[in-house]
């Protein structure tokens, strides 16, 4: 039912268990910090999203989820990110097995430059060893989950770079999920995309709640009232509010929300 | 603060301009009715008439307006909550112009009956006060996004509401008295329903503005709460 009444949905928003949970994170790019002082429950099998302005540090905040900023010198975290009650900023934490569980895509579709069967079967084989038949199971499953299965099939020898930008996010997508991670964190997935491919990764996006923990980071605030059941919303490296979408977009806590998603802002 | 779009911010101050509007015409349309009530002014009943014509017109186009700036604009929180409830405010302020019709209509059918002139001239006199200076205040709390007033406005429902009962006993008191009462009675009951209709929808434009304001709907409190 796409509807329910307000109190049912809220009650299921803030039902959840928590996947993971941020306590006082602070991040800093060499000199300038660009989280302060972040603490919030990413509750599992739900859609978080996170919104706010240009630099407000929402991408940052997904990027130490699954530690990615670690690619980059310079640029550290402190605090503590629990995931399934272990520290993932510590820095004995398995980063590998970090975004194994954590999968990852990014605001332009960036396929590697082989066929569509090998895009998936490449990030499945870091981490596990599967015959060819549990191979080709594993990639039609992953290409139905990310609605591509149908689209692709016949094609599976293609190159990636050969498909649409929206088939392009889909198959990243499918990339993602078929090392069968715990969490998804989606970086403004449709930004590159036309409407109807946004629409087919929304409706994606809620199909894939059911199983995965998900975190979108979206400038579209129309889409994150359509696609989550939480928002954050971060203004200058800080959290401002954290509340379930259905009452952020109606009646937000903080007067800087209310201005931010009204257009009032700056 | 403003919005970043000049457009939207003046969008939503159209919406409110007409619905201000309306409220001025309604606001003199009950005047009239309840002057035709006293007088059996022929063109007083003909310009409500008239008048009822124009409300209906401004409640289309508030609607209409509302409607554009939801699909142009994708309005949240308090923008998303004053479009809705003005347009709700519109769809009131109708309702109210349809009694005060139904008032004025009644008043000129019967200015004939000479009973029926000292009924109800004596009793719906003061509900129609107090009708009238409720949805003045309203409008003025809807102008103002005032919540106290709103508030106010709200408390002084059971007043009418009172005054309405007060009026039905005493009409019974009178029809049993003397049944050649019954007609008149009967229809200066209607005349004090069709008031007290009008401050029941004035009751629901005050509600508005507090959840424009405040985010909080108080309507139905006690089914809420139950």
């Amino acid at each position: 039912m796409a509807f329910q009444v307000s109190l049912g949905e809220n009650a299921a928003a803030v039902a959840s268990d928590t996947k993971i949970e941020l306590k006082n994170v602070n991040f800093f790019y060499g000199g300038f910090q660009g989280l302060r002082d972040i603490s919030l429950k990413i509750p599992e099998k739900q859609v978080t999203a996170f919104i706010g302005p240009s630099g407000c540090g929402k991408s940052t905040l997904l990027r130490t989820l699954n530690r990615m900023y670690s690619l980059y010198p310079g640029q550290r975290a402190e605090g503590e990110i629990l995931f399934n009650g272990e520290n993932v900023l510590d820095p004995k934490h398995d980063l590998n097995a970090l975004r194994g569980a954590i999968g990852m895509v990014f605001q332009k579709p960036t396929p590697f430059p082989m066929s569509i069967y090998d895009n998936i079967a490449f990030g499945v084989k870091l981490y596990e060893s599967l015959s060819k038949s549990e191979m080709d199971d594993r990639v039609e499953w992953a290409l139905n989950k990310a609605a591509l299965w149908n689209e692709a099939k016949d094609k599976l020898t293609q190159s990636g770079l050969s498909l649409s930008g929206g088939q392009q996010q889909r198959l990243c997508i499918a990339r993602g999920i078929a090392v069968k991670p715990e969490v998804l964190l989606l970086d403004e997935p449709t930004s590159a995309l036309d409407p109807i491919s946004t629409a087919r990764i929304e409706e994606l996006v809620s199909e894939l709640r059911k199983d995965y923990t998900i975190v979108i980071v979206t400038h579209n605030m129309q889409q994150a009232a359509r696609v989550s059941q939480h928002t954050a919303y971060m203004y200058l490296g800080e959290l401002i509010e954290f509340t379930p979408t259905a009452q952020i977009f109606v009646k937000p806590k903080d007067r800087r929300t209310e201005d931010y998603i009204t257009g009032r802002f700056g | 603060m403003e919005h970043t779009s000049k457009q939207f911010e003046q969008e939503l101050e159209d919406i409110r301009s007409a619905l201000l509007a309306m409220g001025g015409i309604v606001e003199a349309q009950l005047e009239r009715a309840l002057q035709a009530i006293a007088s059996g002014d022929n063109a007083l009943v003909e310009a409500v008439i008239r008048e009822d014509k124009r409300v209906n017109v401004l409640q289309m186009d508030i609607d209409r307006m509302g409607m554009e700036t939801i699909a142009k604009r994708q309005p949240a929180a308090v923008d998303l909550r004053q479009i809705l409830c003005t347009m709700q405010a519109a769809n009131d302020l109708e309702r109210i112009g349809d009694e005060i019709k139904k008032i004025a209509e009644r008043a000129q059918q019967f200015q004939t009956s000479e009973r029926f002139q000292t009924l109800r001239l004596n009793e719906v006199r003061q509900i129609g006060v107090l009708a009238s200076g409720m949805l003045k205040e309203a409008l003025n709390a809807f102008a103002r996004l005032d919540v106290i007033a709103a508030g106010e406005v709200i408390g002084r429902d059971t007043a009418v509401d009172e005054e309405y009962e007060r009026i039905m006993r005493l009409l019974v008191t009178y029809m049993m008295e003397d049944p050649r009462c019954i007609t008149a009675g009967i229809d200066v009951a209607f005349l004090a329903k069709a008031i007290e209709r009008t401050a029941d929808h004035t009751k629901n434009i005050s509600e508005y503005v507090i959840h424009i304001v405040q985010g909080r709907d108080p309507r139905h409190a006690s089914s809420v709460n139950s």
